[in-house]
């Protein structure tokens, strides 16, 4: 953790109020999101209680499922779901799932994606193919989860944290009523009061639903529905009785997500986010291609030539994500400056034809540089100019008021000596730059090295045939 | 598998429990306890056996209740792992401990069946008979495996913690005992997809399975048998995939019993918990001990209570992190650390980074440019002012170019040169 | 299969250090050796695991020449620019010794932008390309895994490789070369800084082979015929510290080269009232010292710490020690001093300590080496001086607790190691409960926490006490 991490806080929590960790939104926010909030019973991830969707915040759409139990009841339930998931990744032009929290992305995309997508759609209890053709888009909807940069998948938790700092610990604010109760209080109550209250009193936004809502709602319902048994109209009567009772613990956190984005779009775009959307559409439009085709292939286990490849890009992906909402966003820089090696200064002397004294006697034009904030700025690290980003500078001599630094490149002969600053301008060097992207191994097959030894039916990777339920 | 411990209501008026209902803890809430080691809270609250449940409910209005289907589903899948002459754990236990078990034999050891079979005891008693004789089957395990007990419903394991003997219930024992050790076989529900248990829940099951190994080797050791044998590698059997269907893994329980073995050693010499308990029992001061609990919610009665407890509660130390989320006292801890304007509202993270700047307040005032008063607030002084000249820096840039983003860019620019 | 423990014992017999009958250069001979037969028996893999100063890299150069004439060409994979150009720059001195004279060397890189050290130039016997075709008639090919990463497999093929810093290395760095050679030595020093990334670890982790473990973990799941030779001496630990090295941080033992009497410090007798002055005598006697400032909680950047480790480094260089080592005699240097810390702000605050320190006294700043541990690695000084990771913290974490970078920190002295920190690190530590997170690796690795307790202890009689 850092220190601007600690001064944000300690600001938040004595104005009473979340303070802005950013100026920009750093990430794209689509017309037409699909909102999803849901429940799955306690301890059970493969049965779904209810979920509430929709792409207006008037008009959301639900199901509930009397029995989670049972696995012909829930496949019900979730069809209708499926199939407006299925239209919408099918025609939707901007894209766009949000969810509650990190805990339901987790859940819904990973989990239930997993369990269906290889579901069977034929033999003796066959589920319906929407279901099955959902699986597959919910995976993917994973992978975008996981891929550093994307907006195909929001939480509205991720995006608030994201972009501001509550007076309170952060696994608190994996309670999505209390962060907005800090970002978003209302009128005449602290941050604090708000968060408080709204933990005590909202119901959780999912994807585990209140013990006590289980206990009062649920297995009431449950119980009704069971002994309605062949009643039709008492079994709706139950079925009615779970509707009102899952709209009310799930209407809240519902309308907080929509609040989310209505916060969100408060906030000026990022420059660099257009293009990372661009990436985001790139991909989806391939998931799209293949779905069409009737081609949406998962592996269980990633073999180890995949996993390698998409560790380094997503490495990759993630470094240059970092750079550009440093670059993009001043109160982002500013925590670059508090707690990593970077420069702020104004420039008091210039020596262009200086020289280092290593054997290759190259020119490199020293910087005097009047600071801004004493740096932590050591000798062996590369900083970059943040408005230059040609120019590489490396400290020689620094106290807390002056810093010398020589450029070791991009200002270094005849061609590009314009670019040393003059004297008088303000400069901000950084450890960040945006750099074009580099040709990486491709994927290939697993070599020896990587390929575990044979162990019997069990060997890891091969697809195993997927039942949601109970024996 | 271990749930909430019986209540007692006996007073007991020489120490700090007073009045208060008492719990038989858990091996899970000792784990729990040990896991805060620097909370003196815990300690005390644990060591002095108080019904951790009901004071959180007085002092909070927490309730703290799970949710009926996992209760359910939990014995759901204990039945299902038991039933059958537990073939499922028989064979479990061969495949990933390499054990035999032959038989299993069972025996039902919770208060009730204690006060069925000798009338007339009071609770004390009841639970050192419960006590005795979790030991004795414990003995027939470590001695004569083939024809004992190894399977014990709600046994009681003592464990010297804290300088003290304290009686810890299980909801379940089982042990695999073949080949002069003795293995613990735990049941949870939580389920292992695709190979993976969440870590989380595994780590706590570790952790409450090495109280019990470290509480059956100190009873070993008291019998005059090699604790060793007490093995520290276990069998967890969870539900794989989404279904019911048993599946076992081997766990290493030895770092978790070095560690927790030497933490429960150093406890007392590093904190002086029951010195401070029998102090404040001792002086019989109102306020020094726990009320009784009172009845109901919204009462004036009620609202007493709830003074005296947290009057008797407040003088013990607390360390305040993200790791008390899980703790039935945290609501109440947090709504003092708030008052107080303790940088442990911020979390675990920001308090580190804070080092010897102990309030929220003081943070801000550093940030500003007050002098520090110790070394130990000149270390982060600097960093805040830093932070603050940043911001104030940033959003200066920020304001005067709010809309157009080409602008805003030439206002931080490096002048005169303009790539 | 994890890294340590296992695998051990088709060697354990033949390399495990026996009693004072056995010399150190005889046990570590016989070490060699074994790894040649192997080699010579086309073992798929033999992993050889390297203590601190163990000669790892002698040996990587000593296989790759004998290798050599039996293979049409032995690569080297190593891990960075830096390592390719000092293995380059060492087979050409061993060469001007005579060792190999007659192989020729090619040095592969990956862009125009490098360009070897001005002093490795013009060499007859090295070759430098981009293509692996224009070494052809090379006997010994050196490049970075990055760059092996880009060698085209069909038309090339090993059926032998050298693999250097095996344990620094990541698995998915190692994946892509696999296919390029047949068999391998693999060598690397399991203690040290394992390899990690800046993402979030839980996806990575829970896979069967994990592209964040060490290449030798994947290694040592892939081919449990692995065969697995520890080196049994430390050339460069001297004998009071290389028991608490191996103790602490290995799972296979390992002795010190050097005899007691072989290597000490001695200083000129004074008056003790310096406290640095005390430390630095108890450090010269024995070995190690701890200079221990008051208790209590403290942020990382210590500013008290690192004004006593700037008394300490100005306390040794200051105190005319001189250093015995096999029979010379010198006075202590300060460029072969170190200070070691966890953090770079650390280093930044040491060296402002000591320059403010040293214009109160008017006098130059001496020229010691002050720099993180992941910048110490592989290097080696006589004296060091280590800010203890752990000084002021509480509630460390798994990540606090890392032996790998400790086992650097306390690695890199000929002759002694000054710790300085606040007292209760070892309270603490004992009251920190295991962590709350299982993981499955973790159980076999060595544990940061029994590590850091092992050196704790051992610092228990060594302490002096200093007030800020």
């Amino acid at each position: 953790m850092s220190t601007m991490h600690l001064y944000q806080g300690a600001m938040a929590s004595t104005t009473g109020l979340a303070v802005p960790r950013t100026s920009r939104r750093h990430l794209h926010l689509s017309d037409d999101p699909l909102v999803i909030v849901g429940y799955h019973l306690a301890g059970e991830p493969a049965a779904p209680v209810a979920m509430m969707w929709g792409r207006s915040a008037t008009r959301p759409h639900m199901f509930v499922v009397p029995e989670p139990r049972e696995r012909s009841t829930r496949f019900e339930a979730l069809s209708a779901f499926a199939t407006e998931l299925v239209a919408y990744m099918t025609a939707a032009s901007d894209p766009q799932i949000v969810l509650a929290n990190p805990a339901t992305a987790s859940w819904l995309l990973k989990f239930v994606g997993r369990f269906t997508r290889y579901v069977r759609v034929d033999g003796a209890t066959p589920a319906p193919v929407s279901i099955r053709e959902a699986g597959g888009h919910l995976t993917f909807l994973h992978q975008e989860y996981m891929t550093p940069g994307s907006s195909t998948v929001l939480t509205a938790v991720d995006a608030l944290t994201q972009h501001f700092r509550t007076g309170q610990m952060p696994s608190e604010d994996q309670n999505l009523a209390a962060l907005l109760g800090w970002v978003r209080p209302g009128s005449g109550m602290t941050g604090l009061d708000a968060a408080m209250l709204a933990e005590a009193t909202d119901p959780p936004s999912g994807p585990m639903s209140d013990p006590s809502w289980d206990r009062e709602v649920l297995e009431e319902a449950s119980e009704l529905w069971r002994s309605a048994e062949g009643d039709a109209d008492l079994q709706r009567h139950a079925r009615r009785r779970l509707e009102d009772g899952a709209r009310d613990a799930l209407d809240p956190g519902w309308n907080q997500v929509w609040t989310t984005l209505g916060i969100m779009s408060g906030l000026p775009e990022a420059a660099s986010v257009a293009h990372r959307r661009a990436d985001d559409m790139r991909r989806f439009r391939d998931h799209r291609d293949r779905a069409a085709a009737g081609q949406m292939f998962f592996r269980i286990q990633p073999e180890a030539s995949g996993s390698a490849w998409l560790l380094q890009r997503h490495e990759r992906t993630d470094e240059q994500l970092r750079a550009e909402m440093v670059l993009d966003d001043p109160l982002l820089m500013a925590a670059v400056l508090t707690d990593e090696p970077a420069i702020s200064g104004t420039v008091i002397g210039v020596e262009p034809t200086h020289v280092e004294r290593d054997t290759r006697q190259r020119r490199r034009p020293l910087l005097r540089i009047r600071l801004d904030l004493a740096t932590y700025a050591t000798e062996s690290v590369d900083l970059y100019g943040v408005a230059t980003p040609e120019l590489v500078v490396r400290v020689r001599n620094a106290t807390d008021e002056i810093v010398e630094v020589v450029i070791v490149k991009g200002a270094n002969n005849a061609t590009s000596e314009h670019r040393i600053p003059t004297v008088g301008s303000h400069v901000v060097f950084s450890p960040y730059r945006v750099r074009e992207f580099r040709n990486g191994s491709s994927l290939r097959a697993t070599p020896w090295t990587h390929t575990l030894p044979e162990i019997g039916d069990d060997t890891p990777g091969t697809a195993r045939s997927l039942e949601v339920g109970h024996e | 598998m271990t749930t909430s411990g019986s209540s007692g209501t006996g007073a007991d008026s020489s120490g700090f429990r007073g009045e208060f209902p008492s719990a038989t803890p858990t091996t899970r809430r000792i784990a729990e306890g040990l896991s805060l080691p620097a909370c003196e809270r815990r300690r005390v609250l644990d060591s002095e056996g108080i019904d951790l449940r009901k004071l959180s409910r007085l002092l909070t209005q927490d309730n703290g209740q799970q949710s009926p289907f996992l209760i359910r589903r939990t014995q759901q899948f204990e039945r299902r792992v038991l039933s059958n002459g537990m073939a499922d754990v028989i064979d479990l236990a061969r495949r990933e401990l390499d054990l035999r078990i032959e038989e299993v034999k069972q025996s039902v050891i919770d208060a009730a069946s204690i006060r069925d079979a000798v009338p007339g005891l009071t609770p004390d008693q009841v639970d050192r008979q419960r006590a005795d004789r979790t030991a004795a089957y414990l003995r027939d395990m470590l001695t004569q495996p083939s024809v004992a007990v190894n399977l014990l419903q709600k046994p009681l394991i003592r464990l010297r913690l804290g300088g003290r003997e304290v009686l810890v219930e299980q909801d379940l024992m089982v042990c695999a005992a073949a080949n002069e050790t003795v293995h613990l076989v735990d049941i949870e529900s939580f389920a292992e997809i695709d190979g993976y248990l969440d870590p989380e829940q595994v780590g706590q099951t570790m952790a409450a399975c090495a109280v019990a190994v470290i509480s059956l080797r100190q009873m070993a050791t008291t019998m005059g048998v090699d604790p060793k044998r007490i093995s520290d590698r276990m069998l967890l059997v969870t539900p794989s995939q989404t279904g019911f269907t048993p599946v076992g893994r081997l766990l290493n329980l030895s770092h978790h019993i070095a560690r927790l073995e030497v933490l429960i050693d150093n406890l007392d010499r590093l904190c002086d918990a029951n010195g401070l308990a029998d102090e404040l029992g001792a002086t019989g001061a109102p306020g020094a001990n726990l009320p009784a609990m009172p009845l109901t919610p919204g009462t004036d009665d009620w609202a007493a209570a709830e003074r005296r407890a947290w009057e008797a509660i407040s003088p013990l130390a607390t360390h305040l992190t993200e790791a008390c989320m899980s703790c039935p006292m945290f609501r109440a801890c947090r709504r003092e650390a708030q008052t107080t304007r303790s940088v442990t509202v911020l979390g675990t993270g920001a308090a580190q980074e804070a080092g010897g700047v102990f309030s929220v307040t003081r943070s801000i005032e550093l940030a500003n440019g007050a002098t520090p008063a110790s070394p130990a607030e000149a270390g982060i002084a600097a960093a805040l002012v830093r932070a603050r000249l940043a911001t104030e820096a940033a959003m200066r840039t920020v304001a005067v170019a709010p809309a157009n983003e080409a602008e805003s860019e030439d206002v931080e620019d490096e002048g005169g040169a303009v790539s | 299969m994890s890294e340590s423990g296992s695998n051990f014992e088709s060697l354990a017999a033949s390399t495990a250090p026996r009693a004072a009958a056995e010399s150190p250069v005889a046990l570590s001979r016989l070490a060699i050796d074994r790894i040649s037969s192997l080699l010579d028996a086309s073992t798929p893999v033999v992993l050889v695991d390297s203590p601190p100063g163990a000669g790892k890299s002698t040996l990587v150069r000593e296989m790759a020449r004998r290798q050599a004439p039996h293979r049409r060409q032995v690569p080297i994979v190593v891990q960075t620019n830096a390592q390719a150009d000092d293995m380059v720059a060492s087979l050409v001195a061993e060469m001007n010794a005579g060792l190999g004279a007659k192989l020729r060397i090619g040095r592969l890189h990956a862009s125009e932008n490098y360009s070897p050290p001005p002093d490795l130039r013009v060499l007859p016997q090295v070759t430098y390309a981009m293509k692996i075709d224009d070494l052809a008639h090379t006997h010994i090919v050196i490049a970075p895994a990055m760059k092996w990463a880009f060698v085209d497999d069909i038309d090339n093929q090993w059926p032998f490789a050298i693999i250097d810093e095996v344990y620094q290395m990541r698995s998915d760095a190692l994946q892509p070369i696999g296919r390029l050679m047949g068999s391998l030595l693999a060598v690397g020093d399991p203690g040290q800084i394992k390899p990690f990334t800046v993402l979030d670890e839980g996806q990575w982790r829970n896979l069967d082979i994990s592209p964040i473990e060490s290449a030798a973990a994947t290694l040592l799941k892939t081919r449990p015929d692995t065969v697995r030779v520890a080196l049994p001496v430390s050339w460069r630990l001297p004998a009071h510290s290389a028991d608490l090295v191996s103790r602490a941080f290995y799972a296979s033992s390992f002795v010190a080269g050097s005899a007691p009497e072989e290597r000490s410090l001695t200083l000129p007798i004074g008056a003790l009232t310096d406290p640095y002055d005390q430390a630095v005598r108890i450090a010269a006697a024995g070995g190690w010292a701890m200079v221990e400032l008051p208790g209590g909680s403290a942020p990382k950047l210590d500013l008290e710490v690192a004004d006593a480790v700037a008394c300490t480094v100005l306390a040794l260089v200051d105190g005319n020690v001189e250093v015995h080592d096999g029979g010379r005699t010198e006075p202590l240097h300060a460029l072969r001093v170190a200070v070691g810390t966890a953090h770079t702000a650390q280093v930044d605050a040491v060296r402002r300590a000591l320059r403010e320190q040293c214009i109160a006294l008017g006098r130059v700043v001496p020229a010691v080496e002050i720099s993180t541990a992941n910048r110490l690695q592989g290097r080696e000084f006589d004296v060091t001086i280590v800010w203890h990771p752990l000084s002021g913290r509480t509630d460390p974490g798994r990540f606090h607790l890392d032996p790998g970078r400790m086992c650097v920190l306390l690695s890199r002295h000929r002759h002694a190691c000054i710790i300085v920190g606040r007292a209760g690190i070892l309270d603490q530590l004992l009251l920190t409960p295991p962590p709350a997170e299982y993981r499955a690796e973790a159980e076999s690795d060595v544990d940061g926490w029994a590590a850091h307790r092992i050196v704790l202890d051992h610092l228990a009689g060594r302490r002096v006490g200093v007030e800020p």
